[in-house]
């Protein structure tokens, strides 16, 4: 018998239509894609910007419909945001007349937990991310990486089967960014969760990651790699490796392969 | 990090000698030395020194005049503006959360805002008389359009992370509005409230110049008619006060209810 993969992707096509001066826009952010991740996978996808992997990010998430194909989690077909799939995103999105414990506490909240219990739940999470000092703090309170622990405090006290993670650290700098990565392979080796992430840094790709799906301009799949690196992984020590750098090349040559725009991507 | 936290945190200082507040006190005692210097040379005829008006504050508060005259003023001030609070929010969230409602009566939300209602007044009197009823309306229809293109926008405007954030963690409709979109526009709606209780002052007084009769309005009336002015400053200056304290009452409001945000650094009245 072979167990389900936790996300399937099915033939998954988006198409946007947007009018503008009475002409009608088609834009194909996604155009038949296909995957799967197996349960407690780190999967990365990596693709010059506008490929369309936020897009596909969004779909696993509920949060639009695909115009084609499915998704199916856990066997069950997406129709919408769930308690299963908890996301981090980019722009970080605390909401900022809640106090980090506020915060964490939104899911639970809007999923009826009640107060008493939500609260510990996430007074737990919150402590477990060395936030304790900061749980009565509003948000522009805390530094940016700060912010972040606290966004995937808020998506892992839902206590979810899936990760989606839209270049949660894209935002962060350089120092702020090594830490919380080291951060998130700790909590994804305790927590044991399936993780899909969106990045453009093909470095942080190859720390995190089991496998990478490289996407293209047109919104397809171009490559799929697995990552055949050991863990643990420490990017000071990865630099060093010859595999690492013979991966990362053959991932920027390919995704520098027929596509002009990956300049644009590196400064995104 | 926690030490930039409490940075951020630690009140600003101000001391009595610091130089802003120094430069500030100075600028009013310039002022009322040089009003009071051209009130000497002119005369209370013309216009009333800052002594004049002192005494005649005395006189007016001894004779009841100014008390009435104030409950009067403050009376239809709290009808109007409380009713404008509440139908300008209602109003506003409506519009925002509703793009159909938005698009019916965004047409007449400008036009009322750009209407000048003191034209109005005259008609006003004419339906309603010189009692409390038109002075009420008048604070009404001066403050609401405000407090509704307030409210209205922050709604309008809250951040799409924010909605993307609300529905990933499992928000329905009714709870996107209660827990995203309502607290997002406080701010917005603070603001409005307190532009609109300005307007709403304004309002009050220029209904009041117009019946001539009754409130604070009606003293400016009376009095500039006997060329006293004299108790007119008295007035004006009161209203100003009133003004500052209405908006600071709502500003106090704002810290209460909607504590998140980064306390402004007031001034002197701030």
């Amino acid at each position: 018998m072979t167990i389900t993969p936790s996300i399937q992707v099915k033939r998954l096509s988006k198409i946007y239509e947007r009018v503008n001066k009475k002409r009608v826009l088609v834009t194909r952010a996604l155009d038949d894609v296909s995957f799967t991740v197996d349960r407690n996978n780190f999967v990365s996808i990596i693709g010059p910007s506008g490929c369309g992997k936020t897009t596909l990010l969004r779909v696993v998430a509920g949060l639009v419909s695909a115009t084609e194909g499915e998704v199916l989690i856990e066997g069950k077909q997406v129709n919408g945001p769930g308690p299963d799939r908890a996301m981090v995103f980019q722009m970080i999105g605390l909401l900022p007349w809640r106090t980090v414990t506020e915060n964490v506490e939104l899911g639970l909240e809007l999923h009826g937990v009640g107060r008493a219990q939500r609260r510990e739940k996430a007074e737990a999470q919150i402590g477990g991310m060395g936030l304790a000092k900061f749980a009565s703090h509003y948000p522009w309170e805390l530094s940016g990486g700060m912010q972040q622990r606290v966004g995937i405090a808020r998506a892992l006290v839902m206590d979810p089967t899936t990760l989606l993670m839209d270049e949660p650290f894209g935002a962060l700098d350089a120092l702020t960014r090594t830490k919380l990565q080291d951060e998130l392979v700790l909590i994804w080796e305790r927590d044991r969760k399936t993780v899909l992430f969106v990045t453009h840094s093909v470095d942080e790709a190859l720390l995190l990651s089991d496998r990478i799906i490289m996407m293209n301009r047109e919104g397809r799949i171009k490559r799929e790699i697995e990552v055949p690196l050991p863990r643990p992984r420490v990017m000071t020590e990865l630099m060093f490796d010859r595999r690492f750098a013979e991966l990362k090349r053959s991932l920027l040559e390919d995704l520098r392969d027929g596509d002009e725009g990956v300049v644009e991507c590196r400064n995104e | 990090m926690s030490q930039r936290v409490m940075a951020e945190s630690r009140p600003l200082k101000r001391s009595f000698f610091s130089r802003e507040l120094f430069t500030q006190w100075a600028i009013l005692a310039v002022l009322l030395v040089v009003w009071e210097l051209i009130g000497r040379k002119v005369g209370t005829f013309f216009m009333a020194g800052p002594s004049a008006v002192f005494k005649a504050a005395g006189e007016l508060i001894a004779s009841g005049e100014l008390q009435s005259a104030l409950g009067d003023s403050l009376l239809g001030l709290a009808i109007g503006l409380t009713a404008a609070a509440i139908a300008g929010i209602t109003i506003g969230y409506l519009m925002g959360w509703f793009p159909s409602v938005a698009r019916i009566l965004n047409p007449y939300v400008s036009a009322f805002y750009v209407l000048p209602i003191q034209a109005m007044i005259p008609v006003i009197i004419i339906w309603l008389g010189i009692g409390n009823a038109p002075r009420i309306l008048c604070v009404f229809l001066f403050s609401l359009f405000e407090i509704i293109i307030n409210t209205y926008t922050g709604v309008k405007n809250v951040e799409p992370t924010y909605v993307e954030v609300g529905r990933s963690f499992g928000a329905n409709q009714t709870q996107l509005f209660s827990k995203v979109v309502a607290p997002h526009a406080l701010p917005f709606i603070f603001a409005g409230l307190r532009i609109g209780c300005s307007r709403a002052v304004k309002g009050m007084v220029v209904a009041e110049l117009m019946f001539a009769v009754t409130g604070l309005g009606g003293l400016i009336a009376t009095y500039s008619a006997y060329y006293r002015t004299d108790c007119v400053f008295v007035v004006v200056l009161l209203l100003t006060l009133l003004g500052v304290v209405l908006n600071n009452a709502v500003l106090s409001l704002e810290k209460r209810v909607a504590p998140w945000q980064r306390s402004p650094q007031g001034g002197m009245i701030g």
